[in-house]
């Protein structure tokens, strides 16, 4: 769970801002380099006190380290310091490199948190005169606060847009872009092409995010009224599509009720259609009449009902091929735009995003659900006061941290960095869940029993590096033949559901063919068996809402 | 007076000589007018903000207002240290003022 006031930290070689903003926005937590609890304007060691705030970038990253959660960045850009303490920059002039410091500070940032929103605290006149006032063009989430960046309501009214623009635009909270060029470029495609009516495809293996770039990001920067629909076509019977698509009326065809389609519930929103590549040809031909006279008619119908429609298309088929084949229409593909090339690269290649990626399904796993209830119990069980929430740490755990903190073992994130990953992001999602709960599940137990997951540390809750291993081993079960993406149809399905449900097919079939045998699903989900394991596996089967009856 | 020198007095004095003067509310807290101290006469460490700003600035006749202001600023000190609720509100005005001034300089630089 976030906490209930967004954090800011604050990049400044003065302290002097630092008092300002603490006096006088209260409404924001803020990312100190201190261990005590805040807020700083209730400590006794304020005066004179210079932890409030990060003044270089490496106290920056200390405090990012530190604070996972921070929501925006305030930065200033002249910085007095010695040149020791300068980020690297191409810059070879010191006096230059010190008036403009906040801008490599700012590149510096880029690298390790690009999703994060950054308020200049500078002037555009301030910029231009050091011949840099284009430095930040192309980069939409930094917002330069102009001549207002010492008045504390302006402040205040900047940061609370800027916050609004990072949980409603192109940059929504729960979509991670992460730092690889591949992505980078994608992002500033995908931006481009969201504010306009053409179509967008996306391409990429299953599981790398299509679903959830469409909606977690397409959708919301399109800035359109209407609501977003996600249609997977490979998840329907064939006999269903056309109905599905275009609508019906009763009486259109054998059992024909009257239904609205989804590309006319699409009306002034996004439509997703998942695995385009699965539309049978004939459907092909009147999606594309569809698309090109903005009109759709419903089955049994003969009147044409107008739509105004962004059309995104996602599969992880190779269309061209399957146009040389026959099986897909060339005039279709072409009208989906496919000249964009919106290309989503594999977990694989984009293996510098595993911590942050793994953070935000931390995160967000906890935040709501069963998953948060599970995380309450343990609360209570490890005698956590207030508020929880939940972060991960690699490696050392955290000497004071806020939030129950899941700490991955250095050697388990190795073999996680050289895991294949074939079902991309969606397989991390799933292991990561899976490894938390199993902690926790641990965890709960131990201090049930009296012991905390730590002694010295309720908040910390190691997950074993022999789970992660059990995770990362191929799974034997034979899932139905539909594939893992076929999760059924349903509006505004995102990533986190699509993982659930998988996970949750997943269970349901060891399940049966196990004859609801918890130890024999554990041998099989996470190598081991006995007792413990089996409870972790009944737990978790618990929590994906199914029953244990036999099978 | 180059742009950037302009630049750099607004950055270094007219921010700072203004930063809890602009957010001062009708009735501060005796904890404000500590830090509305802190900003005119000890904006570095046991130097008022005019003595910065001579440091920087140079003799030109566009400064001169600027110069006046915060000779006024400095006159209140004794009163303004008191925490005497006129000299604080007219000090407050007299670094809001200062700070107007630097930024129309610097537009115009």
């Amino acid at each position: 769970m976030k906490p209930t006031r967004p954090k800011l930290l604050l990049i400044d070689d003065g302290d002097r801002y630092a008092e300002l903003l603490h006096r006088f926005l209260r409404d924001y937590d803020f990312a100190t380099r201190c261990d005590l609890a805040g807020p700083c304007w209730d400590c006794p060691q304020r005066q004179g006190c210079t932890l409030t705030h990060a003044h270089d970038l490496d106290e920056a990253e200390q405090a990012l380290r530190r604070h996972r959660d921070v929501d925006a960045v305030l930065l200033d850009v002249a910085f007095d310091l010695p040149e020791s303490r300068l980020a690297p920059s191409t810059e070879r002039d010191p006096e230059r490199r010190r008036r403009l410091q906040g801008l490599d500070i700012l590149t510096a940032l880029r690298r390790r948190r690009p999703e994060l929103p950054v308020v200049l605290m500078t002037s555009q006149e301030e910029l231009a005169l050091e011949d840099a006032a284009g430095a930040t063009d192309g980069d939409e989430l930094v917002t330069v606060a102009g001549a207002d960046v010492f008045d504390a309501r302006s402040i205040g009214l900047l940061i609370e847009r800027v916050l609004r623009t990072r949980g409603t635009g192109t940059t929504s909270a729960d979509y991670l872009w992460g730092s690889s060029p591949a992505m980078a470029r994608l992002r500033r495609d995908v931006t481009a092409l969201a504010r306009t009516s053409l179509p967008m495809l996306l391409l990429g293996e299953t599981g790398t995010g299509k679903s959830a770039l469409a909606e977690r990001v397409i959708h919301p920067a399109s800035g359109r009224s209407g609501p977003f629909v996600a249609v997977d076509v490979a998840a329907l019977p064939s006999t269903l599509v056309a109905a599905e698509l275009f609508g019906s009326t009763r009486g259109a065809f054998s059992g024909a009720v009257d239904r609205v389609g989804r590309l006319e519930a699409a009306h002034k929103g996004t439509l997703l259609l998942d695995e385009v590549g699965n539309l049978p040809l004939e459907l092909q031909r009147m999606l594309l009449t569809a698309v090109e006279s903005g009109r759709v008619t419903r089955l049994g119908e003969s009147t044409a009902r107008p739509i105004d429609v962004k059309l995104v298309a996602a599969t992880n088929a190779d269309l061209t091929a399957m146009i040389d084949a026959g099986t897909f229409r060339a005039d279709l593909y072409a009208r989906l735009n496919p000249t964009a090339r919106l290309e989503l690269p594999p977990l694989r290649a984009r293996i510098a995003d595993l911590e942050a990626l793994i953070a935000a399904f931390v995160r967000g796993s906890f935040a709501a659900g069963m998953d948060r209830a599970l995380l309450a119990e343990y609360a209570v069980a490890a005698g956590i006061r207030g508020p929880v929430r939940a972060d991960v740490a690699f490696g050392r755990p955290p000497a004071h941290p806020e939030a129950v903190t899941f700490v991955v073992p250095r050697p388990s994130l190795a073999a996680m960095s050289t895991h294949a990953w074939p079902g991309n992001v969606r397989e991390l999602q799933l292991a990561v869940a899976n490894a938390t709960v199993f902690a926790l599940a641990d965890a709960c137990e131990a201090a049930r029993q009296g012991k905390a997951a730590t002694a010295a540390a309720p908040r910390v809750v190691p997950i074993a590096a022999r789970t992660i291993k059990a995770l990362l081993a191929p799974a034997s079960v034979a899932t139905s033949g539909r594939g893992p993406s076929s999760v059924g149809i349903r509006a505004r399905t995102s990533l986190n559901q699509v993982a659930r449900d998988l996970e949750r097919d997943l269970y349901q079939q060891l399940f049966e063919v196990t004859s609801g045998d918890f130890d024999l699903m554990a041998r099989r989900l996470l190598g081991t068996g006995g007792a413990t394991a089996a409870r972790k596996v009944r737990l978790r089967f618990n929590q994906l809402g199914l029953r244990a009856r036999k099978a | 007076m180059t742009g950037r020198e302009m630049a750099r007095l607004v950055h270094d004095v007219g921010k700072y000589v203004a930063r809890t003067a602009r957010n001062l509310p009708a009735a501060p807290t005796p904890e404000m007018i500590d830090m509305l101290v802190r900003d005119l006469y000890e904006l570095r460490p046991g130097r008022r903000a005019s003595s910065l700003f001579d440091e920087l600035a140079p003799p030109e006749p566009s400064l001169a207002g600027v110069r006046a202001l915060l000779s006024e600023v400095d006159r209140l000190e004794p009163s303004v240290r008191a925490r005497e609720a006129a000299a604080v509100g007219q000090a407050a005005e007299l670094a809001r003022e200062i700070e107007r001034q630097l930024r129309a300089l610097l537009s115009g630089a």
